[in-house]
């Protein structure tokens, strides 16, 4: 990745903060150890302590909406991102891929420093619980789990899992997740290998580190930091890492012999496109994910008999079982460890129990999936049309025969007397319906302005359309 | 999200019940008519008295949607009095169409008002009238149109789908979710389906009137089901489900509704077809979500059929062909995509 050469940091608005902020980038190599680091934040040249200028560049980038809430700020924001998204979703994504991601989060004292806004510690907290989000609408089959690394140990805050809510409930509990001591760097990635070894080497295996030391405090012993880097080469484990105090030798090393990505984050935004830039599923997976239809029946479904080709042209169709849940009460056996266990998945063609899905069987080599997980992309395929807008005359025209309130949420529409009231200050605004109703040209339903939002934004389901 | 096991909250916010009600007049005529699998099997009649003691031997009969909407009732009015500030929305669907039940916009136009009841708690008066009024014009709507369309539509599911959408819209315009940032105790929201149709369900998979809008709709079955699911888990909004037709009828779960109620941690349970249904809607769906656990306990839940809906055939399946980009399901091996070509 080319790092940051193209990048411009978007300019403040004032002056002032960028006087503060300008020593306090982190560029290459500009800042080597603490002292310098405690000077800088002590006091900067107009004399004005650290912690003075700490709101400074929050109210600079986030504009209040006029009751003086920020909810219209952060609203911009998702909005740009699904734009960006939208743009990126043109080319064809596999998003079939199956993904393993481990989040090595830093939790040294470092990420208590206040050069990114408000601090290193609250910015990554409400990045990745965005990203998490953004990570499984692009990644409908794939995994996360988030590893902590601090006091030089590394510990699993969330395990390997598909689900978003379990990993946004874990990263919203502050208390589990307070900074101390140091960041070792080889111990979060070997516990981040550990916790992806029993997966098939099928799928794409990840890891996203972000490191707010300086350096890492890695343990004395006969196993270096060099040989992890040989494992996890060994076991294709794509190690992308994103710091926040610049250049690292061995942070950049460990990533382009992985076959990840480092970069170095400049501010806020840019460390969200550093982030953001992960989200996308890798252009190409190390082995065929599962193999094609043709294949397969020419090979009988038998897996062995495909071998490790080439992955499937996109737009090739695969084989998956949706699996039966067992219910949490005896333990059995499962096929993945061979271990006894409660709950679990049944595979629907061998009928054998596999712990967690999404996973290949073990017996059959069938890939099984959990049917929601698909169903999470589901709105890609069938969206909603755009609404059109009512305009004011033909509202006035067939006022009697309009349904008199929202088909969404049952709301009463302006009455032909509160139209009139209106007309004037409704019609200028664009994409704003005079009338205040929204219709779809599919069932003919009208909408409220709320339902229009919430129908196209969060429920991709029209209620006309839908009966 | 798994509450501690030995702490529950004091007490728990206002809550708003949204109950998603089946009307589907096939279905009840079904659940009116079913008889014990074997007349020499069932036990004589039991005295009221006892009758709590023997609920496991209680006979499988019938029950008809007059008598169910009584119980359904008294169990709306449990919930208006278990807490100041508690609401009911009621919506009805039938076949191929979902309607608001209660309470009715604009309230009262003009011709008859709310009868006040000098002995009667004035919100159970206002539900009981309330929704007594909405199911009769709904029904005779219903009847209309179905003597339009010459029983034409009679056969398409009913639009539970639909109505879930609406519910969803519904809560999104008057209780919208909290923002993630406040802590501010705020209102709790659920919904509870009651679903009186037999087979797989509210899905559109066995019937052939509903193939033919084609495109993208499904007539809003599986994908308009799971597109509600995860705007509820999103909004942190379980469904409940309760669904009538026993197993002794032979007629398959509503397994996407069971899928529903499971990926939003709702409660899912199906009669037994042996009366007590007042018993069972008070024990298992009164208690708020934050007390479902301690101190009240849940039914195990059943193990969860994860099966899916091809695209094409709308078939109910366990193993797909599934496109590798856009994860469209097939049944059957297409040399191309259809959807993404
Ligand atoms: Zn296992
Ligand atoms: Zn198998
Ligand atoms: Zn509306
Ligand atoms: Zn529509
Ligand atoms: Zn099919
Ligand atoms: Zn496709």
């Amino acid at each position: 990745m080319a790092v940051d050469t193209a990048y411009q940091p978007p300019s403040p608005g004032s002056d002032d903060v960028d006087a503060i902020s300008e020593d306090d980038r982190p560029g290459p190599s500009k800042r080597k150890s603490k002292t310098v680091r405690s000077r800088e934040h002590g006091a900067d040249e107009s004399g004005r302590q650290a912690w003075e200028g700490m709101y400074k560049r929050s109210w600079d980038v986030v504009q209040e909406d006029a009751e003086g809430g920020l909810q219209a700020a952060v609203d911009s924001l998702i909005a740009r991102g699904r734009r960006k998204r939208a743009l990126v979703s043109e080319t064809p994504l596999r998003r079939s891929i199956i993904r393993h991601l481990f989040i090595i989060l830093d939790l040294s004292e470092s990420v208590r420093d206040k050069d990114f806004r408000p601090t290193r510690f609250d910015l990554l907290l409400t990045y990745l619980r965005t990203y998490i989000v953004e990570w499984f609408d692009q990644n409908p089959l794939g995994q996360v789990g988030v590893v902590l690394i601090r006091d030089r140990l590394a510990e699993t805050l969330v395990p390997m899992g598909g689900n978003p809510q379990d990993i946004l409930a874990a990263l919203s509990d502050k208390r589990k997740l307070e900074p101390s001591g140091e960041a070792s760097l080889q111990n979060g990635l070997l516990m981040a290998k550990g916790g992806m070894a029993h997966l098939p080497s099928s799928s794409s295996l990840e890891t996203l580190t972000l490191f707010s030391s300086i350096s890492t405090s890695d343990p004395d012993g006969s196993y270096s930091i060099h040989q992890l880097l040989n494992d996890l080469v060994q076991a294709r484990v794509r190690s992308s890492i994103i710091s926040l105090s610049g250049e690292i030798k061995i942070c950049r090393q460990i990533a382009e012999r992985t076959g990840g990505k480092f970069g170095v984050a400049m501010d806020e935004d840019h460390l969200r496109e550093l982030m953001w830039e992960s989200i996308p599923p890798p252009a190409q997976t190390v082995a065929a994910s599962t193999m094609g239809v043709r294949s397969a029946l020419a090979a009988g479904g038998s897996k062995g008999a495909v071998g490790k080709g080439k992955p499937p042209p996109a737009g090739d169709l695969m084989i998956m079982g949706f699996p039966t849940r067992l219910p949490t009460g005896g333990e059995t056996m499962c096929v993945c460890h061979g271990l006894l266990k409660k709950g679990g998945y049944m595979c629907p063609r061998c009928g054998s129990k596999l712990c967690d899905v999404p996973t290949d069987c073990e017996v059959c080599g069938l890939m099984v999936v959990s049917s929601p997980h698909l169903a999470r992309s589901f709105w890609f395929l069938f969206p909603v049309a755009n609404y059109d807008t009512l305009p004011y005359d033909v509202g006035m025209q067939e006022f009697g025969s309009l349904s008199p309130t929202c088909s969404g949420c049952d709301v009463d529409f302006p009455t032909v007397d509160e139209l009139g009231l209106n007309m004037g200050v409704a019609a200028q605004a664009d994409g704003v319906s005079p009338t205040g109703r929204y219709r779809c040209a599919k069932c003919k339903s009208d909408f409220c302005g709320d339902c229009d939002l919430y129908i196209h934004d969060t429920l991709h389901t029209c209620p006309g359309c839908s009966q | 999200m798994t509450t501690p096991s030995a702490s529950f909250p004091r007490s728990t916010p206002p809550s708003l019940l949204i109950l998603i009600l089946d009307i589907h007049p096939l279905s009840w005529s079904l659940l009116s008519s079913i008889e014990p699998p074997d007349p020499l099997d069932s036990p004589p009649p039991i005295a009221p008295a006892e009758h709590h003691y023997l609920l496991a031997r209680a006979p499988i009969g019938p029950i008809t949607l007059p008598d169910f909407l009584n119980v359904l009732l008294v169990f709306l009015n449990s919930h208006l009095a278990s807490r100041w500030g508690n609401r009911v929305v009621v919506f009805a669907a039938s076949a191929g169409k979902s309607k608001l039940l209660y309470p009715t916009a604009g309230g009262y136009d003009g011709e008859e008002g709310p009868k006040e009841r000098p002995n009667v708690y004035s919100p159970f008066g206002m539900l009981d009238q309330g929704l007594e009024r909405g199911l009769k014009d709904m029904i005779a709507e219903e009847e209309t149109r179905m003597d339009d369309q010459d029983g034409e539509g009679l056969n398409d599911p009913p639009a539970i789908v639909s109505a879930m959408t609406k519910a969803l819209c519904y809560i999104n315009r008057h209780s919208p979710p909290p923002s993630s940032e406040s802590t501010a105790p705020t209102n709790e929201t659920r919904i509870l389906v009651i679903n009186a149709t037999p087979g797989a369900g509210s899905n559109s998979s066995d019937n052939s009137s509903s193939t033919k809008s084609g495109g993208g709709g499904m007539r809003g079955g599986y994908v308009g089901l799971m597109n509600c699911v995860f705007a509820a888990q999103k909004a942190k909004i379980p469904i409940d489900v309760l669904t009538l037709p026993p197993a002794s009828t032979g007629t398959e779960a509503p397994i996407f509704l069971q899928q529903a109620s499971h990926l939003t941690e709702g409660v899912y349970w199906r009669w037994n077809g042996r009366g007590g249904l007042l018993q069972y809607l008070h024990t298992i769906y009164l208690a708020p979500p934050a007390l479902r656990q301690t101190p009240f306990s849940q039914p195990p839940q059943d193990a969860v059929d994860f099966r899916a809906v091809c695209f094409c055939h709308h078939d109910v399946v366990d193993v797909g062909f599934v496109c590798s980009v856009c994860l469209s399901i097939f049944c059957k091996p297409l040399p191309v995509c259809q959807m993404c070509k």
